[in-house]
């Protein structure tokens, strides 16, 4: 395998707390196998908010599910591994997947009107695995419910405690999402676009409680989102996907931002709305990765170290033409 | 839930009305003149006249329509030709065998769908999902009394564990003279409700919920049963309100091959005598039994899903 | 919307498409092979059987399965692989027959109502409502009574209470296809409203009717069968499925099994080919949209 990636994945070393390690994911389409992941890699560790980043359809939401193991049907892992604090969460069959989900990494979806149960009050769902785990009765369970709701910022959590999902608004069904997610104290939070379906200013005071809580909690975060302005706020790392493989990624992400190696990566760089200047059009894609049927099917170039824990792939002629032209147009 | 059961009732005076007017149009689309039928073709006219007069058939039609809707108000359904007697008493002893027919089949289709429909949501596409397919396919085909009349033969006639046919006395012979009968209405619906409860299953378990449940470490048991199986039922309860035609229908057949005292006997017994008010006040009651089911249906739904109870 | 479900969503349909493709044609062409035997058998039966069905045989009753009589005969010593076939003629055109007024009535119905709406679409869905109160087979024997045994009873009885189904789903359709743009280019290009309706709505809200109306073909076999086996309907001597398995019941007990079964065995199997069609069309439809 690629020495820079192996070293990446050895520099990590102990403090590590979730390390994705040549991670592939392939999709059955009309009984054949396309590549949706490419040996993706890529470290967290405790206390870290890491942004990923990249266009729909670049596999940064495959990556978080594959690494729960929540993948839906048509697509399966078929190499690499993912390690949380060491141990190997995916060659058990889910055994350790399952002890680990909520304790060890707790994950935030995007939707909060489809992710939250329609028919159970949302007291009930931000407590239910952590009862179920402390054995605790109606009454326990129901206060910690509240308190959870004071903690992620509900205002008169008594009142909401027995409501339903719908009778709610969707910054508030995102904040019982939060707190069904930290219900168990997890040591690591996934977030997949957590503030896309909700309006600029929530957005803000969602943003605003993950940092509260990346200080409460001292967990690491791995923060999917195509919004680069989000990542420049709350992320210290970052890594930048596309077409289903990481092209360039960096522990120091001011360092990144500064000087991106991968012409793709400055491409997505430019085209962020700036208060000076003309806007950069993203060129090559303009919203959405290619589709898989479409995409090479041999693996891509190992990333190469660019300096110290920063790595970009080197860019194919193809990539240099799509991307730069845009970029310095 | 007070106000939206209120405007369900509301809502169902209409189709009541219609139903009511539907039926005494129908008795009186009848070829020929029910008195005549009676009494046959050879009764002397004087005979005739007197029944018409009787009857209140020699009276305008809007009379009779009014005579009719009014007595309906008071709960008065007619009398009988052939039993001289009061149709609403005949009925009330009718009635409980019917509703515990159709109470037990409704049962029974339960506890035989929500495993099967599980177990094929589970096993998605394997031999389970083909086999349960294959038994829907062939039960969906397959006459009410012919499956009332095999399970007779095998149950009751070879194996004599139920009886063949009738009501018993006691409660525990209703319940034991009632369970091949409600177990062949089940297998009417069954189809439907385990076609409709693997769909509304799979669904849930494929969405983002259940992901989510996942995802915050939920055990399997409870994701099982507070996730996907109360969403289900949801569906399941909307397929049980629709196919409550086939459960009244069904009894109708089956009663009248297990030849127990109910409704459907009634209303056949009718028909052999040529009882007109009996069919007439048979056929109507069943369809107020099926609109009073359909609004039970609709406090199950508000009772099952938040979102259309507190609308 | 994830990322995900997304790719989830563009591999999803191309998959169900090749995988169930093939079993969906299966469907189709399994269910028109049981249906095309059973309907020729039906039409062929002066040529298929040298016994009539009616004529009894005091010389040969209840006898087994013999080169002589196909499936045996009857407690009358009446033929019954005869009896199964001319039976099956009456049965399935009259199942058939009584699905197609009411297809056509329901549809003109269905789409005059969801394309108009108005009062004509309230009345019309208010009697759809008091229609669906009565259950199915309680309104058709009903009927059947009050308009007296024979072919045109069950007709007409069943016409009178299956319009309503497809008046419903046309209607939904044609509410759909009401406001498209093609709609609106037709009434803009000033076609006149009933060319509008006929020629252009019903073609594209029939297909979901023509799907129903197999499963209504197998719910008509299944009402015929049970009145002529309540002895109404269609009476004897004609023979049909229904009357046959309520003669033959009787002599279950002295293990006569097949009298009842072979009967029943015909409605399941020409059902169970019909509810293929059925479902095989469906997919067609679906595939198609």
């Amino acid at each position: 395998m690629s020495e820079a990636s192996a070293r990446g994945v050895a520099q990590a070393g102990n403090d590590a707390l979730l390390e994705i390690d040549r991670l592939c994911v392939s999709a059955r389409i009309e009984g054949r196998d396309w590549q949706a992941l490419d040996n993706v890699s890529l470290t967290v560790r405790r206390g870290e908010a890491r942004g990923l980043v990249g266009e729909s359809g670049s596999g940064k939401s495959i990556t978080l599910r594959a690494a729960m193991g929540l993948l839906p049907q048509t697509l399966s892992v078929s190499s690499g591994g993912v390690r949380f604090k060491g141990s190997d969460l995916l060659t058990d069959g889910g055994k350790s997947l399952a002890a680990i989900r909520g304790t060890g990494i707790s994950m935030v979806f995007q939707e909060p009107a489809v992710a939250l149960n329609p028919v159970l009050r949302v007291g009930r769902q931000i407590v239910d695995s952590v009862a179920w785990r402390r054995g605790w009765g109606r009454k326990q369970a129901r206060e910690f419910a509240v308190e959870l709701m004071t903690q992620v910022g509900i205002r008169d959590p008594q009142r909401w405690v027995d409501a339903y999902p719908h009778q709610l608004s969707g910054g508030m069904r995102q904040r019982v999402m939060i707190a069904a997610a930290i219900a168990c104290e997890p040591e690591m939070i996934f977030c997949d676009e957590p503030t896309t379906a909700l309006d600029v200013t929530v957005q803000a005071q969602i943003l605003k409680l993950f940092k509260k809580l990346q200080d409460d909690l001292h967990a690491g975060f791995l923060y999917v989102t195509h919004d680069l302005s989000v990542v420049a706020e709350f992320c210290s790392t970052l890594s930048v996907m596309y077409a289903g493989r990481i092209v360039e990624q960096a522990d120091d992400l001011k360092a990144m931002i500064a000087a991106p190696v991968h012409p793709y990566t400055r491409a997505l760089l430019a085209s962020v709305p700036r208060i000076k200047g003309p806007t950069k059009r993203l060129k090559g894609l303009s919203s959405s990765a290619p589709p898989l049927t479409e995409r090479s099917q041999e693996p891509g170039p190992s990333l190469a170290e660019v300096g110290p824990g920063w790595q970009a792939a080197p860019a194919s002629k193809e990539e240099i033409e799509l991307f730069s032209a845009g970029g310095e147009a | 839930m007070l106000r939206f059961l209120t405007r369900r009732m509301l809502l169902l005076v209409p189709v009541v009305l219609g139903v009511a007017t539907l039926t005494f149009m129908l008795m009186h689309m009848a070829p020929g003149d029910p008195a005549r039928t009676y009494l046959g073709d050879r009764a002397n006219p004087a005979a005739i006249a007197a029944l018409r007069h009787e009857w209140g058939l020699d009276q305008p039609l809007w009379r009779q329509y009014l005579n009719f809707m009014g007595g309906l108000a008071v709960g008065d359904l007619g009398r009988s030709m052939f039993f001289h007697d009061r149709i609403i008493t005949l009925l009330a002893i009718r009635l409980p065998p019917t509703l515990w027919l159709m109470a037990m089949a409704t049962l029974f289709s339960i506890v035989i769908s929500v495993p099967l429909a599980t177990w094929m949501a589970v096993s998605r596409g394997g031999a389970v999902d083909a086999g349960v397919r294959s038994f829907n396919a062939i039960a969906q085909g397959t006459p009410l009394f012919f499956t009332g009349a095999v399970l007779i033969a095998i149950f009751s006639l070879n194996l004599h564990w139920f009886p063949v046919a009738g009501y018993g006395n006691t409660v525990s012979q209703h319940i034991a003279s009632l369970i091949l009968p409600s177990l062949s209405v089940a297998l009417v619906i069954v189809p439907f409700l385990i076609r409709g409860l693997r769909g509304a299953l799979m669904d849930a378990l494929n969405s983002e919920y259940v992901n989510f449940a996942k995802a915050k470490g939920l055990n399997r048991r409870a994701i099982w049963i507070n996730y996907a199986l109360k969403n289900a039922s949801i569906t399941g309860i909307s397929i049980l309100g629709i196919q409550v035609g086939y459960l009244a229908g069904g009894s109708l057949v089956i009663e009248n091959v297990f030849a127990i005292p109910g409704m459907g006997t009634f209303l056949m017994k009718g028909i052999l005598n040529r009882d007109f008010p009996v069919v007439q006040a048979s056929a109507l009651v069943f369809a107020l039994l099926v609109i009073f089911i359909y609004l039970l249906t609709d406090i199950a739904y508000g009772l099952f899903d938040p979102r259309v109870r507190l609308k | 919307m994830t990322e995900a479900s997304q790719i989830t969503e563009r591999v999803g349909p191309m998959m169900r498409t090749s995988r169930s493709g093939r079993r969906r044609n299966q469907h189709l062409n399994f269910g028109v092979a049981i249906v095309g035997i059973v309907v020729m058998m039906a039409i062929f039966a002066p040529l298929l059987t040298r016994y009539s069905p009616i004529d009894q045989d005091f010389s040969a009753t209840l006898q087994g399965p013999s080169w002589t009589h196909l499936l045996g005969t009857d407690n009358l010593g009446r033929d019954l692989w005869s009896r199964i076939l001319y039976g099956g003629r009456i049965d399935l055109f009259l199942a058939t027959v009584a699905v197609a007024a009411p297809l056509v009535i329901g549809t003109a119905v269905g789409a005059l109502s969801g394309y108009f709406g108005g009062w004509f679409d309230v009345i019309v869905m208010r009697i759809a409502d008091i229609v669906v109160a009565f259950p199915f087979y309680v309104l058709v024997i009903s009927l059947v009574f009050i308009f007296g045994n024979g072919v045109g009873s069950i007709f007409a009885a069943i016409s009178i209470v299956s319009w309503v189904a497809y008046a419903r789903i046309v209607r939904a359709e044609a509410l759909v296809i009401r406001s498209t743009d093609f709609m609106d280019a037709l009434r803009v290009g000033g076609i006149g409203t009933v060319r509008i309706v006929f020629r252009h709505l019903v073609p594209n809200v029939v297909s979901q009717a023509i799907v129903y109306a197999m499963s209504d073909i197998v719910a008509n076999i299944g009402v015929i069968v049970t009145l002529s086996y309540f002895g109404m309907g269609i009476v004897p001597p004609t023979p049909d499925w229904g009357s046959m398995m309520a003669d033959g019941q009787p002599f279950f007990v002295g293990g006569y099994y097949g009298l009842m079964v072979i009967p029943a065995l015909a409605v399941i199997v020409t059902s169970f080919g019909l509810s293929l069609i059925g479902d095989g069309l469906a997919n067609v439809l679906r595939v198609k949209r």
